[in-house]
């Protein structure tokens, strides 16, 4: 290995290095910033309210309180939100039993081996559990057993007559009758294991702008955010005895007895699709019943295209009425949804009737109108000006295709940054995007052209050759203080001396000065005139013994 | 075969903006036992730690069997023998630790030999090495650079610490050493009366060069301490060329001469002195006179 | 270079047994809060231990070279029949060593307890995997760390880049969490981090 290719090899490592330590320094500021908005905000504004909900008739009767929809930061504790996005609680989230990349739909803990879970390398749904066996003298058997559900059927064992899935994703379990999508064959199935049956619904054309992400439960990082439905109630006055209430209580409007909650109560599943609509899936037919929502509309409410990637939370709570009074059938009524914005600084609430329209909203004030906001906007844009530009372009280009919590993880791009922010900005046309963009990147690339002066000016000084000068420059210039701190490191640690012939600094390490070409002179170092060497002396014809000299015996006798 | 064990092309080595070696050039054949001369703070040491690849040079090429210094191998490490000014061991070692270690690391390891050795040395093996004195790290230090048969033996004053018996001791191993064709050292010393007894060859740093790089007896021939009587009072300018000291005093005139010649005799001759009387010298007294910072030098004007 | 190896174990002797100890101690913990039906605080318990054996694995890495340049080792050693890269590649290897064996039972007391508590199915050993190999990784690079910081005779620079270092390369875990990506980010910084300490350690000055 030459020693250049040596060096290159070196100062990438080095690079490679500080550019994660940095990254890691800058990353948890960054982060302090954003958790310090959040509390502002979760502080001042965490919690939206809608009443009446605009969904049922009464609503309005002055005896009756009426329903309220709440949405509520910080739902399961303070300071919770920005911690429920970053990368350790998202893998554990996801990956634990139950969670949504686990594959693991059921499961009995505190019984032996009960488990219900998709299985890659088969591409079948496996359930595995303990059956009771009623016995002929009425006592009852329990009896392992394994079932495996593929798209063509159920069977004892993974026969390739049942078909493989290709990539399902399910609704909450239900013994009965469990609801899957596969999203490689555009299908919904509906698992019966108690029939042994497997139903398939109509395949969705290819072309098919809706592409289910979520059927059953709608929620993401739903530790952050919660949606509650309170109904209504009988307003209660001083006058009122015990018979007038119960009168009432017999008389109870349908809006008294409205339910809401993540669960669907009917046999009507929202289905979320990748674009933010909410549709109803009829459990029993596996087609599409209608729209529920447009979740949409809340989340263009902020930057970016609208869909579930686009927010950093969402809750959906379904309400429902029951059919008639007292029976235990129920209707859907309608939905709420609260959604969080990526920055985790805005939230909205919207109230959708049962054909999706949107009949109540709210929202969070503007965060910049909150005291004290204004600093810790320009605390992380000033954290966020210390990347290296690249990083920030990169960021700028990529902002639209990052899913909304990447932001708390990424530690190189930025896609929650105000360069990404302006990139996913649809009211202006990509030139004033742009233009927006290069702005806010102008204070990162002037420090980036600083620190390369820098560089330069070092690299001139130590006589640098004109290839690793470049590297230097062109290095910290796109990447800033890290390539900066990369070339501090990695630069030759040379003490200068002073050349005799142009004053300045030159290296010892080189034959000539590399400002004015002289060759070395040492003046602190007078070498002896003379040399004692066997191969031709200094200066003079070859020696020969020389001639002999009388000896002084004695220092005295000579004079 | 390599004709040079050592060979130094142009060596120059700056610390911190200050220079040690000013461009030093030198060539040890094999079967040398070379004698490295200087004042403190010369270079030896440096020079030395460049060669065994401690120590990156500043400009210049080293090489050493044959390789570069700060490329050597373990098999070539393994050829030579090191013995280090101020003796650098692990001093939280034991002994009999770091003998098993130099044991384990070598590449050819004389049981018999060194056994002989710390029996004429009597280290005491459950002893840890900062408890040794002086002395006794340096017989111990002597004794793991000689254990493994070395083709190279580099010493750095070796007989720092040692008492007249110990030095004795060491010459007389030295000498072993030397009797064992093929073998090579190079080493510096403070004490000349025991360079002079077994070097062949002398090089002595003066200002960052290696003003002498010669045999011993040529070095005794060529450089010469005259006295000489004037008539009148000896003149100023004595148009002689590599005088090495000059000193006069009325009509007396102290002489000392490198590469005296004919032409010089000649030149000293035109200025018809009354008498002219050699002191000998030992190498001691050439060292002294090499080294002496008042010397009578002729500025350069040329770049070295 | 077993010499070198046996050298460096005895001679680092005290951290190694000090992670193995504590390896010790986290597999006694996990074993008894499973024991105990505590197995709701093994996580964090096994976390707070970790971090603890991670600043272990740095001191490993910065005693190395800290005491090779207060001793001056390498001065003696690079006159006998090595290398400076022998000599460092033995020193990472007792490094490497040391964090597999601190880690490396510690992982397998989890996954038996895990066999045992829950029945064994194919989907939840990917995730031990991925958690597993990420803290492997992340002690070895903490080690690195103590490499890099440890070639300095400035005993205050060493304990606060060691605590700094460590804070950071644990907080990689909880910043992206565990799975290919941090591995591969490790990965890469681990490779870095040794080239760098190699290219410091065979041309400095011994």
């Amino acid at each position: 290995m030459n020693a250049r290719r040596y060096d290159i090899i070196h100062i990438f490592a080095t690079g490679i290095v500080v550019m994660l330590l940095v990254s890691l320094v800058l990353f948890w500021a960054r982060f302090f910033c954003q958790m310090n908005q959040y509390a502002l905000v979760s502080n001042a504004a965490g919690q939206l309210q809608v009443r009446p909900t605009g969904l049922f008739e009464g609503e309005d009767d002055p005896n009756v309180v009426p329903c309220r929809v709440t949405a509520r930061m910080n739902a399961s504790g303070p300071l919770i939100g920005p911690f429920v996005v970053l990368g350790v609680a998202q893998y554990l989230q996801s990956r634990v039993p139950l969670g949504p990349d686990s594959h693991i739909y059921w499961w009995a803990p505190n019984e032996v081996d009960q488990w219900l879970y998709y299985d890659p390398s088969l591409g079948l749904m496996v359930h595995k559990g303990i059956a009771e066996v009623p016995q002929p003298d009425g006592s009852v058997n329990l009896r392992h057993f394994i079932n495996y559900a593929g798209p063509e059927g159920i069977g004892e064992a993974p026969t390739k007559e049942l078909g493989r899935f290709i990539s399902p994703i399910t609704s909450v379990y239900y013994p009965r009758r469990w609801v899957a999508y596969d999203q490689g064959l555009r299908r919904f199935y509906a698992i019966q294991w108690r029939d042994g049956t497997v139903e398939k619904g109509p395949e969705l054309p290819e072309d098919s702008t809706c592409r289910p992400v979520q059927i059953g439960v709608l929620e993401k990082n739903s530790m952050c955010l919660d949606v509650r439905f309170v109904p209504a109630s009988i307003r209660e006055k001083p006058e009122d005895t015990s018979d007038t209430r119960a009168d009432a209580e017999r008389e109870r409007p349908s809006v008294l007895t409205a339910i809401g909650g993540p669960w669907p109560m009917t046999d009507l599943l929202p289905v979320l699709d990748a674009s933010g609509r909410i549709h109803l899936l009829d459990s029993e037919t596996l087609e599409f019943a209608g729209g529920a929502s447009s979740a949409a509309a809340s989340l263009s409410y902020w930057d970016g295209p609208p869909g579930p990637d686009s927010v950093a939370a969402f809750s959906v709570s379904l309400i429902s009425v029951p059919k008639r009074r007292g029976s235990r059938e129920w209707t859907h009524a309608g939905c709420a949804v609260a959604t969080l914005s990526r920055e985790l600084t805005a939230m909205r609430l919207d109230v959708f009737d049962p054909n999706g329209r949107s009949v109540a909203s709210a929202k969070t004030p503007s965060y910049l109108e909150l005291p004290g906001a204004s600093a810790w906007v320009a605390a992380r844009f000033v954290v966020e000006s210390l990347h290296p530009p690249v990083f920030m372009l990169a960021s700028y280009f990529t902002a639209s295709s990052s899913e909304a919590t990447t932001g708390y993880r990424s530690l190189f791009l930025l896609p929650n940054s105000f360069v990404a922010t302006k990139a996913r900005d649809r009211s202006v046309g990509w030139v004033g995007r742009f233009g927006a963009s290069l702005m806010l990147m102008l204070p990162a690339v002037a420090l980036g052209i600083f620190l390369a002066w820098r560089v330069a000016r070092d690299a001139d000084r130590i006589g640098l050759s004109h290839e690793a000068k470049m590297l230097g420059v062109l290095g910290t210039f796109a990447l800033g203080l890290p390539g900066y701190l990369t070339y501090r490191l990695t630069r030759p640690k040379i003490a200068l001396v002073t050349c005799r012939n142009c004053g300045l600094g030159r290296r010892p390490d080189r034959e000539k000065c590399h400002h004015c070409g002289s060759p070395w002179h040492v003046p602190e170092l007078i070498p002896p005139a003379w040399r004692v060497v066997e191969e031709g002396n200094w200066g003079v014809e070859e020696a020969q013994p020389g001639p002999a000299v009388p000896q002084a015996e004695d220092a005295s006798e000579a004079l | 075969m390599l004709d040079n064990v050592i060979e130094v092309d142009g060596l120059v080595k700056y610390f911190d903006g200050r220079c040690i070696l000013g461009g030093i050039d030198l060539k040890v054949p094999r079967g040398c036992i070379y004698g490295l001369l200087g004042r403190n703070g010369s270079g030896k040491t440096t020079m030395i730690r460049i060669l065994l690849g401690l120590e990156p040079p500043t400009r210049g090429r080293t090489l050493v069997l044959g390789q570069d210094s700060m490329k050597l191998s373990a098999k070539t490490h393994g050829r030579i023998g090191y013995v280090a000014e101020g003796h650098h061991l692990i001093q939280g070692y034991k002994v009999q630790r770091l003998i098993n270690l130099c044991k384990g690391l070598s590449l050819q390891w004389n049981d018999d030999f060194f056994g002989h050795l710390m029996e004429t040395f009597r280290l005491p093996m459950d002893r840890r090495v900062k408890e040794l004195s002086a002395g006794m790290r340096a017989q111990l230090n002597l004794a793991l650079a000689m254990a493994i048969d070395p083709d190279l033996l580099i010493l750095d004053d070796p007989t720092l610490g040692l008492d007249t018996v110990a030095r004795r001791q060491f010459l007389e191993l030295a000498i072993d050493v030397i009797q064992r064709q093929g073998r090579t050292i190079l080493f510096s010393s403070h004490i000349l009366s025991d360079v002079e007894r077994i070097a062949d060859r002398i090089g002595v740093l003066v200002a960052g060069k290696l003003a002498v790089d010669c045999a011993l007896e040529d070095l005794k021939n060529r450089v010469r301490k005259l006295r000489v009587i004037f008539p009148e009072r000896a003149p100023q300018d004595l148009y002689i060329t590599e005088i090495i000291n000059q000193r006069a005093e009325g009509r007396e005139m102290v002489l000392t001469v490198a590469n005296w010649n004919q032409q010089k005799k000649a030149i000293l001759d035109t200025f018809g002195p009354e008498s002219c009387t050699e002191t000998p010298m030992t190498l001691e007294d050439i060292f002294i006179e090499c080294t002496r910072p008042a010397s009578a030098v002729v500025p350069q004007e040329s770049e070295v | 270079m077993l010499a070198l190896i046996a050298r460096e174990i005895r001679d680092q002797f005290v951290y190694i047994g000090a992670c193995c100890s504590l390896s010790a101690i986290m597999i006694g913990s996990a074993v008894s809060l499973y024991v105990w039906s505590m197995a709701e605080g093994l996580f964090l318990f096994s976390a707070v231990l970790m971090s603890v054996l991670f600043i272990g694995f740095c001191v490993l890495g910065a005693s190395q070279m800290y005491a090779d340049r207060a001793n001056r080792i390498s001065v003696l050693l690079s006159t006998m029949a090595v290398t400076r890269s022998r000599i460092l590649a033995a020193r990472v290897l007792v490094g490497a060593l040391t964090v597999l064996v601190s880690l490396i039972p510690f992982v397998i007391t989890i996954v038996v307890l895990l066999q045992i508590a829950i029945p064994p199915v194919k989907f939840y050993s990917r995730m031990v995997w991925e958690i597993s190999a990420s803290a492997i990784l992340t002690g070895f690079a903490c080690y690195c760390i103590g490499l890099l910081i440890g070639w300095t005779s400035n005993k205050s620079r060493l304990i606060l880049g060691t605590l700094l270092g460590v804070v950071l390369m644990t907080s990689i875990l909880v910043a992206k969490g565990f799975g290919p990506s941090v591995m591969l980010l490790l990965l890469l910084f681990i490779a870095a981090a040794l080239t760098h300490t190699w290219h410091k350690f065979t041309s400095v000055s011994l």
